[in-house]
C-alpha cells in the first residue's frame, strides 16, 4: 500500500482515502479469517470421494 | 447545492407513495412470522397454542414470511423507488403514466391472487415453491402477475428514458436514473427463468393440463432467477449508498465512473451464476458447478468496488465535517440522523453478509452450509439488514418528502434502527453457528428428534434475537404510520438528498453510458454459462413427477 | 461539451484494493480446487436417472439397503419419501467406506450425514451419490434438509458404526 504522498496531476481536491484503506484492510483480514475457518471445517469433515 | 430541484406532481407522489404503503404493509404482516419461527426454535412455540386459530402450520407462517418479506416488501418498495429515481433523475414525467399504472395494478391483483391460497394453507410451498410440491394454481398465477406487473413498470421506464435520450443526445445519463434502468434490465433478464418455470411448467401442471414435471429442470429454471433476484434487492440499496448517502452524510460520491462500472458488472455477472445454489444437486455436472463458482467469484468484485467507493465517500463526508486523523472522520458522521444511521449499520452487517456469501459461493465449502441454518443466518444479514434496513433508511427521508410532514418521533426511529442492528447480530450469529453444527433450515427444530444438547444455547439466542427484531419492526411501522398521520406540516418541501460526484460525471468515459455492448456481453455470458446445460437438461428431461399437495397438514 | 479528458479517475488506493482483492479471490479459488481435485472433497455429480413412480422396478432401489461390495467397502441404497428414509438405519464396522446412493419417491428431500461432508439434495428422478469413510465408532444421524411437508422435521435416520 503506497502511503507516501504522491503528486497528483489532476485537480485533486481530495487527498487519498487513507481511512478507507485501513477499513478495507480490516475487512480483508476478516474475510480471510472467517472464510478460512469455514474452509478448515470443510477439510475436517472428510473426503467424499475414494478412488 | 445540486441544481436538481425538479418538482414531482401530487399525482406522481401518490403513485410512488402507494408502492411504499403496500411495501410497508407487507413487511408489517410478514415480519410477524419471522419472530414466531425464531421463538419456535427457542422452544416457545406459539404455532400450536396461539396462532393455530388463524394459521394452520409453521410452514404457512414460513411461506407468508418468505413471500411477503422477500418478494412483496422488496418488489413493491423497489418499483416505487425506481419510479422516483427515474422521474427525479431525468427531471421529466413518465412517458406513459398509464402504462406504469397498469403494471402497478397487475402487481396488486397478483398479490391478492397469491395471498388467498397462502392464507388457506393451500400454498405452503415457501417462496421457492419447489415442485413436485404443488400449491393452488392461484398462487403461481399471482406470483406471475406480480413479476409481469413489475416488467410493465420497467417498460414504462425504458420508454421514458428513450424519449429523454432523444432530447439529450450527448449528456451522460443522470446516475440515479442510470442505476434504476440497469436494475430493471437486470431484473427482466433474471426473471426469464422463473417465468419459464411458472408459465411452461407450474401453472399448466397445477391446473392438471400436464401430468408430470422434471424437478431438476425446474430447479435450474428457478435458480437462473434465484440469484439475480438478490441483486434486484441489493442494487437499489447500492443506489442509495452510492447516490444519496454521501450527500446525507455531508460529502460527495467518491467515483462516479466506478459506480457506473460496478452496475454494468452486475448486469453482466448476476445471472450466469445460478448453479451455486445447486452445488449439491444430483442433476448438474461438477464441471458446470465449478464454472458457476468462478463466475460467482467474479461477481464478488463489483461489490468490493462498492465497498471501497462508498466508504471513501463517507470519509470525504466525515472530513468535510471536520474529521481529523486516519479514522477521526467516522465519529463526525451524522449518526443521529435515522436515515444515515440505518444505512451505516446496514452496511456494517452487510460486510459480514458478503463474507458469508463468499463462503456459500465456494463450491465444495457449500457441502458444509447447504440447506443449514447458516443460509438464513446469511441472508438475514444481506436482504434482511443490508437491504431492508437501508430501505427503512430511505423511507425516513422519502416519507417526509412525499407527505411534506416531519418524521414522527425521530428518536423512536433511531431506537428502532439500533434494536434491528442488535437483534439481528444475536439472531444471525446464532443461526450461523447452529447451522455449522448441522441444524437444518426451514425446519421447526422444536419438533425434530435429532437435536443434540450443544445446539440448545444457540437456539435460545435465535429466539431472543427474534423477539428484539419483533419490537424493532413494529417500532418502524409505528414511525411510518405516525409520519403519515401527523398533523404537523413542513414549511417547505424537503429536497431529496441526491449526491454530487467528486468529479464531473461528464468526464466519465462514454463507453460507460452505451447500452448495446454490455447487453451483448451479458447475452454471450448467459449462453456460455447456461446454454449447454439448459439444452442438455431440457432434451433429457423426464416429466415423471406428479403433483403432491396432500402433504401440508390440516 | 467540455473537452476534458475522459478517464476512469481510479484513485491509486482503490486500484491497490482492487488488485489485492483479486489476488485473494484467486488464492481462495485455488484452495477450493485443491480441496476438490487432490484431497477429494467432491460435490455430487450426475449418477443415474430413475422413474420415481416405479422404484420397485429399478434394479438398485427395488430393495433399498446396504450391500458389501468388498471388505469394509459398502454401497448404501436409500429411498427418501414423505417422511421416512428407507432404510432408516444401517450398521457398518469402523474403518469402512460407504458410498451412498439416494433417490426420492415423491417430493424433494435432503440427505445430510451430520459431521461429514455428505450433504446432498435429493431430487425425484435423479440419484444423488457421495462417499464417506467412518473412522470413529459411534452414531451418525442423517437428516432431511429440504422442506418436504408437514412432518419434514421428523424425517431422519442413522448410521451405527461398530468398533
Amino acid at each position: 500500500m503506497s502511503n507516501e504522498q504522491r503528486p497528483e496531476n489532476e485537480n485533486e481536491q481530495f487527498e487519498h482515502p487513507k481511512g478507507t484503506a485501513i477499513i478495507m484492510a480490516i475487512f480483508l483480514l476478516l474475510i480471510i479469517i472467517l472464510w478460512g475457518s469455514v474452509y478448515l471445517i470443510m477439510l475436517s469433515r472428510g473426503v467424499t470421494f475414494y478412488g | 447545492m445540486s441544481a436538481n430541484t425538479y418538482q414531482l406532481t401530487a399525482k406522481e407522489k401518490r403513485f410512488i407513495g402507494w408502492h411504499f404503503i403496500f411495501a410497508v404493509a407487507a413487511l408489517a404482516i410478514g415480519s410477524l412470522f419471522g419472530p414466531f419461527q425464531a421463538m419456535e426454535h427457542a422452544g416457545w412455540n406459539f404455532y400450536d397454542k396461539f396462532l393455530n386459530h388463524f394459521f394452520h402450520s409453521y410452514y404457512e407462517g414460513l411461506t407468508l414470511h418468505g413471500v411477503l418479506n422477500a418478494l412483496i416488501w422488496t418488489t413493491f418498495f423497489i418499483t416505487g423507488f425506481l419510479t422516483f429515481t427515474m422521474i427525479y433523475g431525468l427531471k421529466r414525467p413518465l412517458r406513459y403514466p398509464k402504462l406504469n399504472a397498469l403494471g402497478w395494478w397487475m402487481m396488486v391483483v397478483g398479490l391478492v391472487t397469491a395471498a388467498v391460497p397462502i392464507l388457506r394453507n393451500q400454498a405452503s410451498v415457501l417462496y421457492t415453491f419447489y415442485p413436485p410440491m404443488k400449491a393452488h394454481p392461484a398462487f403461481y398465477i399471482g406470483v406471475t402477475l406480480v413479476v409481469v406487473g413489475s416488467w410493465i413498470e420497467g417498460y414504462g421506464f425504458y420508454l421514458t428514458y428513450y424519449q429523454w435520450r432523444k432530447e439529450n443526445p450527448n449528456t451522460r445519463t443522470p446516475l440515479i436514473s442510470f442505476m434504476a434502468l440497469i436494475t430493471m434490465v437486470m431484473w427482466q433478464i433474471a426473471t426469464l427463468g422463473a417465468a419459464a418455470e411458472l408459465l411452461v411448467d407450474l401453472i399448466p401442471w397445477s391446473l392438471g393440463l400436464r401430468a408430470g414435471l422434471d424437478p431438476q429442470l425446474d430447479r435450474t429454471y428457478f435458480w437462473w432467477t434465484g440469484h439475480p433476484l438478490v441483486y434486484f434487492w441489493l442494487l437499489p440499496a447500492y443506489m442509495s449508498w452510492y447516490a444519496f448517502l454521501p450527500r446525507q452524510a455531508g460529502g460527495k460520491l467518491f467515483s462516479d465512473s466506478l459506480a457506473r462500472f460496478s452496475f454494468w458488472l452486475f448486469l453482466l455477472l448476476s445471472v450466469p451464476v445460478g448453479f451455486h445454489h445447486q452445488y449439491v444437486d444430483p442433476g448438474v455436472p461438477e464441471g458446470w458447478k465449478m464454472v458457476h463458482s468462478l463466475l460467482t467469484y467474479s461477481v464478488f468484485f463489483p461489490s468490493m468496488i462498492t465497498a471501497f467507493t462508498v466508504v471513501a465517500s463517507l470519509e470525504n463526508a466525515g472530513r468535510n465535517r471536520g474529521g481529523k486523523g486516519l479514522l477521526g472522520w467516522l465519529a463526525k458522521l451524522p449518526w443521529n440522523d435515522p436515515s444515515v444511521l440505518a444505512q451505516l449499520l446496514a452496511g456494517i452487517l452487510f460486510f459480514f453478509g458478503g463474507i458469508g456469501g463468499l463462503v456459500n459461493a465456494s463450491y465444495n465449502i457449500n457441502l458444509v452450509t447447504h440447506n443449514t441454518a447458516w443460509v438464513p443466518g446469511h441472508f438475514h444479514l444481506t436482504v434482511g439488514t443490508g437491504v431492508t434496513l437501508t430501505f427503512m433508511g430511505i423511507l425516513y427521508w422519502m416519507v417526509p418528502y412525499l407527505t411534506k410532514r416531519p418524521l414522527w418521533c425521530k428518536k423512536c426511529a433511531v431506537v428502532q434502527v439500533w434494536l434491528w442492528f442488535i437483534g439481528m447480530i444475536i439472531f444471525s450469529n446464532a443461526m450461523h453457528v447452529v447451522g455449522l453444527l448441522g441444524a437444518p433450515r426451514r425446519t421447526p427444530l422444536g419438533a425434530a428428534p435429532y437435536i443434540p444438547e450443544e445446539w440448545a444455547g444457540h437456539l435460545l439466542r435465535v429466539g431472543i434475537g427474534g423477539v428484539i427484531l419483533l419490537f424493532a419492526v413494529y417500532l418502524f411501522v409505528a414511525v411510518m404510520i405516525g409520519s403519515v398521520l401527523t398533523k404537523k406540516k413542513l414549511s417547505e418541501e424537503p429536497e431529496p438528498p441526491v449526491a454530487d460526484s467528486l468529479l464531473d460525471p461528464q468526464t466519465t468515459p462514454r463507453w460507460l453510458d452505451r447500452w448495446v455492448p454490455w447487453l451483448v456481453g451479458a447475452a454471450i455470458l448467459l449462453i456460455i454459462a447456461y446454454g449447454p446445460q439448459l439444452v442438455y437438461q431440457i432434451s433429457t428431461a423426464q416429466f415423471t413427477s406428479p403433483p403432491f399437495d396432500q402433504i401440508f397438514g390440516g | 461539451m467540455a473537452n476534458q479528458r475522459e478517464s476512469m479517475h481510479i484513485d491509486p488506493y482503490e486500484r491497490t484494493w482492487i488488485l489485492v482483492s483479486i489476488l485473494m479471490l484467486i488464492v481462495f479459488f485455488g484452495a477450493i480446487t485443491v480441496a476438490g481435485l487432490s484431497f477429494g472433497v467432491r460435490v455430487p455429480d450426475p449418477v443415474a436417472r430413475v422413474n420415481p413412480n416405479k422404484l420397485e422396478e429399478s434394479i438398485t432401489f427395488a430393495e433399498p439397503g446396504l450391500k458389501e461390495v468388498a471388505p469394509k467397502r459398502y454401497e448404501a441404497y436409500i429411498v427418501a419419501q414423505t417422511w421416512t428414509f428407507n432404510p432408516a438405519e444401517i450398521t457398518v464396522p469402523a474403518g469402512s467406506i460407504v458410498k451412498f446412493y439416494v433417490t426420492s419417491r415423491d417430493v424433494q428431500h435432503g440427505f445430510k450425514l451430520q459431521n461429514t461432508n455428505v450433504n446432498m439434495q435429493i431430487v425425484p428422478g435423479q440419484v444423488s451419490s457421495l462417499m464417506v469413510k467412518f473412522d470413529e465408532p459411534g452414531e451418525y444421524d442423517f437428516i432431511c434438509t429440504e422442506y418436504c411437508g408437514i412432518a419434514h422435521a421428523t424425517m431422519y435416520g442413522k448410521v451405527i458404526v461398530t468398533p
